[in-house]
């Protein structure tokens, strides 16, 4: 009985071994079916473009069959997958760093615009000043239209701050990851960002809640 | 509002634009708030601001306001209920599956 214990121990041992590969293939195409269409959301949500989102996903599946061993069944396959995507986006906005111009912090005029100049140089003019909300935006994190109309604004900023705004509030990227990856100056990241905030936040004012 | 009021209004915030800092340079204290510790001037400088500016107040909150609701959507995403709209086409799908098959 315990010798018969000890042999079935080990073939289990050694079964997991023999259908790793089989496994592997299986596991390629149910991803797809399972995991393709969420991640497909999270990308066209971050990048805009759909054919760019495909091959986000596409390279997220890849690094994921790659790195199998790793992961551990500590959390969900879903989220070990969208942390792969995360990484991905980051890349995406590296590699198109080309056309996405990230030594210019925008245009300095646009965010001025905001302000008096001359004798109250510096001041909110009526037309920009912040407008009391009628709600808290986690109220409005399940409705449709909300997350439509936040696209919007986002994608109507200047691409540079949609690039960094999406990586630092979008996927909660810390700015010193974000300047590592980018290769940009701390004070260069907070600029962008303080003139993605106030281009965004104006937006949302205008079309969502100022009711 | 008369216009005496505004004039006294106007004083007021050019004052306390000379006190604190300005609006422009205020709000971009705020939002660096939200990426790193400012010192504690800067804080100090921010709480005096904002005491005394309904506009920069809002701005503060509003903005603190945005960021949680980033950090909710973001604990949200790795749970599980999917970003509505799209999908990706069956033709993408077969794309996805036979590139990954080669490349495996």
């Amino acid at each position: 009985m315990f010798f018969f214990q000890i042999f079935t121990d080990l073939q289990e041992e050694s079964e997991p071994d023999e259908s790793k590969a089989k496994q592997q293939k299986v596991s390629s195409d149910n991803w797809v079916d399972e995991h393709g269409d969420y991640l497909y959301g999270l990308a066209v949500q971050r990048v805009g473009d759909p054919r760019a989102a495909e091959d986000i996903v596409q390279d997220t599946f890849m690094a994921g069959l790659k790195a199998l061993d790793s992961f551990q069944g500590r959390s969900t396959e879903r989220t070990w997958l969208v942390s792969i995507l995360r990484h991905k986006i980051i890349d995406f906005y590296r590699k198109n760093k080309r056309f996405v111009y990230f030594d210019q912090d925008g245009d300095p005029e646009e965010s001025a615009a905001f302000y008096h100049s001359g004798r109250l140089k510096g001041t909110w003019k009526p037309e920009f000043a912040p407008k009391e909300w009628f709600e808290n935006p986690v109220d409005a994190l399940e409705k449709k239209e909300f997350q439509d109309i936040l696209q919007e604004c986002i994608k109507n900023l200047p691409k540079n701050l949609a690039a960094v705004f999406t990586i630092r509030e979008m996927d909660g990227w810390s700015t010193e990851e974000i300047c590592k990856e980018l290769k940009i100056s701390q004070s260069n990241l907070w600029v962008m960002l303080h003139r993605s905030r106030m281009q965004l936040r104006q937006c949302l004012e205008k079309n969502w809640f100022s009711g | 509002m008369t216009s005496v009021k505004i004039k006294i209004m106007t004083n007021m915030m050019l004052i306390l634009n000379k006190l604190t800092a300005s609006c422009e340079i205020i709000t971009e204290k705020i939002s660096e708030s939200i990426d790193h510790k400012l010192t504690l001037k800067e804080r100090i400088t921010i709480r005096i601001h904002i005491t005394f500016c309904k506009f920069c107040r809002r701005y503060y909150r509003q903005l603190t306001m945005m960021h949680h609701y980033f950090e909710e959507r973001l604990k949200k995403e790795s749970q599980s209920s999917p970003p509505a709209g799209s999908s990706l086409s069956l033709e993408a799908k077969g794309r996805i599956k036979k590139n990954l098959k080669k490349n495996t």
